[in-house]
């Protein structure tokens, strides 16, 4: 049975990524993408991103429209709380990017999905990022997700399911392993 | 100029067994090794190595195993015997201490310059062996100058490594046994562990690899594999050829209180980053392991579903520096995966990854 004929419809065009592998495979340029955010400092701890455009393929791209972002600190951190804060930001890419992860690897696997709840948290010590303590880091200690699959699958196949959602995903990957960051002033 | 039908490159058992087919079809050729028959097993592997295979499973054309051992692990030494004693049984025509400079496409096959000999053949056989160089990772070069670094090729016994920590990269076969060994010397042991490959050293009361060849899996030619790359970048399973048939792998490791990390993913300013993907990789490891038990073994011989006789579960225990959260740090935990990153390094480094041809 092909995909195309499978009965399982999570939504996922599991056939234009194949493609896309296979295309992208004999054309590495291609492949390179960047990706880009812009932020405003609004006031105190405020500011808005947006997000627009990439470039990819080859080309730039443009979003459907423009996404806009509203980050700043809570209340108890005497700030406004006019938005999510910049480490909630990152838990919703991380979540983002597995749940998206499992509905595609879902779909190749053939598993119809009914629901997906990803909920996860960061723990923290905000000494850190205080420095109140050297020996603290300012990042996550740790960083719990828990999905809760409905689905037609063993809890073995779901196990699976979300261990190559993991294995594949880009913000698991920034997450768990170092990144080469350069901030420079324009 | 020496005019030969053959010329395999390599003595060892590869190369001795395409002599020996060779010579069976009276096909006249000549064997060129760099070293002695032999040579990798006898200047390449610390002396405590025993083959991974069964006694049962160590043979060559026309040479089963008739030893009183057959599922005993053979000792580097016995090894290095054993393809010595085969040279001669098959009366291989090996000319040693021949180091092959250049091998180039001529107009009726090729042409082989070694030592001081230019040879021409119509077929060329490279049996040089798939470890014979080590596969040193990028972040190697960011180690600084005061770490001791090894590779396996070099690595003979704890002796040889100063006093201190040691950091092992990679937690293949080779990675696991030099952890286990080097933690035995006395020295505190960090074994980085990124995608690995568990597989219980028996199951239902057979060496797993008495189960790997039942399943067919060990006569799967190159041709019947659909995505080649990704079989190609299969690591070695996690496997000791103890004489006790013991099982290594991350938990016992664990429970010796070897530290195990995450991939290495960065050295910087003598710090050693580890990646944070621990906990997905031993539940990869340990879904393929269980797959491979559950369904290639179902058709071997027993229709019952087979019992999970575990191989338990990868719990990932680390010693972070500080445990953020003592309630959490009771040992055998999953989610007790708080990643080390940002330990200092320990003093000396083994690079233990598993070396690609």
């Amino acid at each position: 049975m092909t995909i195309t004929d499978s009965p399982v419809d999570n939504g996922v065009n599991v056939q234009a990524l194949l493609g896309a592998r296979e295309a992208l495979s004999a054309a590495p340029d291609a492949a390179q993408f960047t990706w880009r955010a812009s932020c405003t400092w609004r006031k105190g701890t405020h500011s808005h991103s947006t997000v627009a455009d990439f470039t990819g393929l080859g080309a730039e791209q443009q979003h459907r429209s423009t996404y806009e972002f509203d980050i700043d600190h809570p209340e108890c951190f005497a700030s406004e709380d006019n938005g999510a804060t910049p480490v909630e930001i990152v838990l919703v890419g991380l979540a983002g990017c597995l749940t998206a992860g499992v509905a595609s690897v879902a779909q190749h696997r053939g598993i119809q999905l009914r629901s997906v709840t990803a909920t996860i948290d960061g723990q923290m010590n905000v000494l850190g990022i205080l420095g109140g303590d050297p020996d603290v880091r300012n990042g996550f200690e740790a960083v719990t997700v828990r999905f809760a699959i409905d689905a037609d699958a063993s809890r073995d196949d779901l196990e699976a399911l979300i261990a190559q959602s993991q294995k594949r995903s880009a913000v698991f990957d920034i997450v768990t392993n170092p990144t080469k960051v350069l901030v420079e002033l324009a | 100029m020496i005019h030969t039908t053959a010329v395999v490159i390599g003595a060892g058992h590869a190369g001795l067994a395409m002599s020996r087919r060779l010579t069976e079809r009276s096909i006249d050729h000549v064997v060129l090794e760099r070293g002695e028959v032999a040579n990798s097993w006898r200047t390449q592997r610390w002396p405590s190595l025993r083959l991974l295979t069964p006694n049962w499973q160590t043979r060559l054309p026309g040479h089963p195993y008739t030893g009183d051992d057959p599922d005993g692990f053979m000792p580097v030494a016995d090894v290095v015997a054993t393809l010595t004693r085969y040279a001669r049984l098959v009366g291989a025509p090996v000319r040693t201490a021949t180091t092959v400079h250049t091998l180039r496409a001529a107009p009726h096959g090729f042409q082989i310059q070694a030592g001081d000999d230019l040879l021409c053949a119509r077929a060329v056989i490279l049996a040089t062996g798939a470890c014979t160089l080590p596969a040193i990772p990028g972040v190697a070069a960011a180690v600084p100058r005061s770490i001791t670094t090894l590779t396996p090729l070099a690595y003979r016994d704890p002796g040889q490594l100063p006093d201190g920590g040691v950091l092992i990269v990679g937690a293949s076969a080779t990675g696991i046994q030099l952890a286990a060994e080097i933690h035995r010397s006395g020295r505190p042991v960090t074994l980085a562990a990124g995608e690995h490959v568990r597989l219980p050293r028996t199951y239902r009361g057979r060496d797993i690899f008495w189960w790997l060849q039942a399943t067919g899996l060990l006569a799967e030619r190159y041709d019947q594999i659909d995505d080649l790359t990704r079989a190609r970048h299969v690591p070695s399973p996690q496997l000791t050829g103890t004489p006790q048939a013991t099982i290594t792998d991350l938990n016992s490791l664990a429970a010796q209180r070897v530290r195990i990390a995450g991939r290495l993913g960065r050295v910087t300013d003598g710090v050693a980053q580890f990646s944070g993907a621990l906990a997905n990789t031993c539940a990869l490891a340990d879904l393929k392991m269980n797959r491979f038990l559950n369904r290639a073994v179902r058709p071997v011989g027993h229709s019952r579903r087979p019992r999970r006789r575990a191989p338990a579960t990868t719990p990932v225990r680390t010693h972070p520096r500080r445990p953020p959260h003592p309630r959490r740090a009771g040992p055998h935990q999953r989610g007790d995966h708080h990643d080390p990153v940002g330990h200092g390094l320990p003093p000396r480094l083994l690079l233990a990854r598993h070396p690609r041809a």
